[in-house]
């Protein structure tokens, strides 16, 4: 379901590409050796973008990242790199934004902040007939996350921060359209 | 054709550089925290004496409660104490409409008392009495030097220490779980506790007491008599050794009843000048107010700071025999403080979780005589005052109509600020 559009007006420094819609949307895991939550997490995540001759990709990402005991929603400007293969392709990837703590619930005493999200990822691509395209990606996913915590057993007043930054392997399988 | 040759180097390497990153982010990846936790505490402070006698001390213009400590009640006058700061003096003849009318500079004063229109304070290491016939117009009229020696530092008695409140901040970084291991230690900040507050009337956590003409003051070791038939002026009598956490006194018919971390003591004061030990009453290691009528003593117990190793709970015991007091009954409780009694009716302050009312009638059922709880407030310790009930806390002073055990009505809230 892609999108093609010509841009041939002149002067354009995309003059003669050829721009396509584009979406990836990916499911999988991510972990860390040294971990707070848990040490597996779950991830979903899609990219909508815009495709420049069939290799660099620019557009937003969003997702939910399930850390069992902290729920975060990644939003980032994102690229991708698909090396121009007919079958099996390299791929690379980066997300850079900010992750929201919309969906953990607040309270007077507890409550959430998000905070900045990186994620880079290499892998492959790779086509099984027609236009849809598997994904396979390892990355690095940073995520940092501030908790809140008042009167939290230090005394009346008392006040407590936790800024958690999560480093996890991400091991995500998905699905270009 | 010079880009794709470069490419293709790369596919053909492209799996062992998928399998070298592997490898490199399964071995570093680790979650990483850094707490910061803000929280009040105490510092330790040297004042030179020749330093803090010369403290301004006396009456000020009425201002705000920013801290309440101990409450006292004489007459229609209601005194609040900031701790280590001094004395608010409340006119509280109408209990639904308290009106602070001055405030009384004592520093380091933590506890006091009235006798005959003369206020005791303490001021570290001196004892203080203020003539307050004129309540507009209150006069320092004694300073006794020295009395409580306990917190000098040296042998020349011309430095003490005492403790101020500070705000600290602490952060400490730690790493996650190994997977597969146990949690790495998170802080180990043990949790606040409350310093909360008879003649007047006192509270349950009172340090300070007057009977048969004399002034009662417990330290954290001893109990300090002072001589004050002359009202105006206080006179040191003697110090009797208690031993190790004396925390408060209760007086009951010339008895005392004093609350120690490990167990309540009870003293025979019909001799007033020579208070004779009757019995101790020990238990775990804990915090414990007490109030007592003619048979029964209820004690709370709780933990805390310095109340570790203990659980929450009320004891009551039997004081039928002074000389052997008896546990009767435990009850499971939240927190509990201050506590007071007028008449059956058990008033219990649980800190955060707020005021416990309970029909006392049949100590053996005390538990299943709940008749309010209210959580709304957090409460530190309680006055069954003729007029009102006076409830302290963190936020405030709070005065409730409890003309009906059962349905205590707030009439009035005096706020921190």
């Amino acid at each position: 379901m892609a999108v093609t559009m010509n841009v041939m007006g002149m002067g354009s420094p995309l003059r003669g590409q050829t721009i396509n819609y584009t979406n990836e949307t990916e499911i999988g895991v991510m972990w860390s050796r040294a971990n707070f939550f848990s040490p597996v997490a779950a991830t979903v995540q899609t990219f909508h973008g815009v495709q420049f001759d069939g290799i660099l990709s620019m557009g937003l990402t969003a997702g939910i990242d399930e850390y069992f005991g902290l729920r975060v929603v990644p939003i980032a400007v994102g690229s991708r790199v698909v090396l121009p293969r007919k079958s099996v392709a390299p791929y690379l990837g980066v997300d850079v934004g900010y992750g929201f703590g919309w969906l953990e619930k607040k309270t007077a005493s507890e409550w959430h902040d998000g905070g900045m999200v990186f994620h880079p990822a290499i892998g492959l691509r790779w086509k099984t007939g027609g236009k849809d395209r598997y994904l396979f990606n390892i990355g690095y996913k940073r995520q940092v996350v501030t908790e809140h915590t008042a009167d939290a057993g230090w005394g009346p007043g008392s006040f407590k921060t936790s800024t958690y930054t999560l480093n996890r392997m991400t091991i995500r399988f998905g699905m270009i359209f | 054709m010079e880009r794709k040759s470069l490419f293709g180097r790369l596919s053909n390497s492209w799996m062992g550089l998928l399998l070298a990153v592997v490898a490199v982010l399964f071995a570093s990846c680790r979650d990483q925290v850094e707490h910061s936790v803000t929280y009040k505490t105490q510092v330790p402070v040297y004042i030179e004496v020749s330093a803090f006698r010369s403290m301004d001390v006396g009456i000020k213009p009425p201002k705000s409660v920013s801290e309440t400590g101990k409450i006292y009640v004489y007459g229609d006058y209601l005194f609040i104490n900031e701790p280590q700061k001094g004395i608010h003096i409340v006119d509280n003849r109408n209990p639904s409409d308290p009106k602070n009318i001055n405030f009384i500079s004592v520093p380091g004063n933590v506890d006091m008392a009235v006798n005959s229109n003369i206020l005791y304070a303490d001021s570290y290491i001196d004892l203080l009495a203020f003539d307050i016939s004129n309540i507009r117009d209150v006069k320092l009229v004694e300073r006794v030097e020295a009395v409580f020696p306990n917190m000098f530092v040296n042998a020349e008695r011309s430095t003490f220490m005492t403790y101020k409140d500070t705000v600290i901040t602490a952060v400490t970084t730690e790493e996650g779980r190994i997977w597969g291991g146990v949690w790495l230690n998170e802080m180990a900040f043990a949790s606040g506790d409350f310093s909360g507050p008879s003649y007047g009337q006192g509270g349950s956590m009172a340090r300070f007491t007057l009977m048969g003409g004399h002034l009662y003051a417990v330290d954290n070791q001893s109990l300090r008599l002072f001589d004050v038939h002359q009202a105006n002026k206080p006179e040191f009598v003697k110090d009797i050794p208690l031993g190790w956490g004396i925390e408060t006194i209760f007086p009951y018919k010339q008895k005392l009843f004093i609350g120690s971390l490990t167990g309540m003591h009870i003293y025979d004061a019909s001799t007033p000048s020579a208070p004779e030990p009757m019995a101790v009453y020990q238990h775990v290691m804990a915090c414990d107010p007490v109030v007592v009528n003619d048979d029964y003593a209820f004690v709370t117990l709780r933990s805390g700071t310095t109340c570790r190793m203990s659980e929450n709970v009320l004891e009551v015991l039997d004081i039928k025999d002074l000389y052997h007091p008896k546990l009767l009954k435990s009850y499971p409780m939240d927190n509990p403080h201050g506590l007071g009694l007028r008449g059956n009716n058990l008033y219990i302050c649980e800190g955060d979780y707020g005021l416990k009312s309970f029909d006392a009638t049949d100590v053996m059922h005390i538990g299943e005589n709940l008749l309010e709880h209210h959580k709304d407030r957090s409460a530190i310790d309680v006055i069954p005052a003729p007029k009102s009930l006076i409830v302290t806390g963190p936020d405030g002073v709070c005065q409730y109509d409890y003309s009906d055990p059962a349905r205590l009505r707030l009439l009035s809230r005096i706020h921190t600020k």
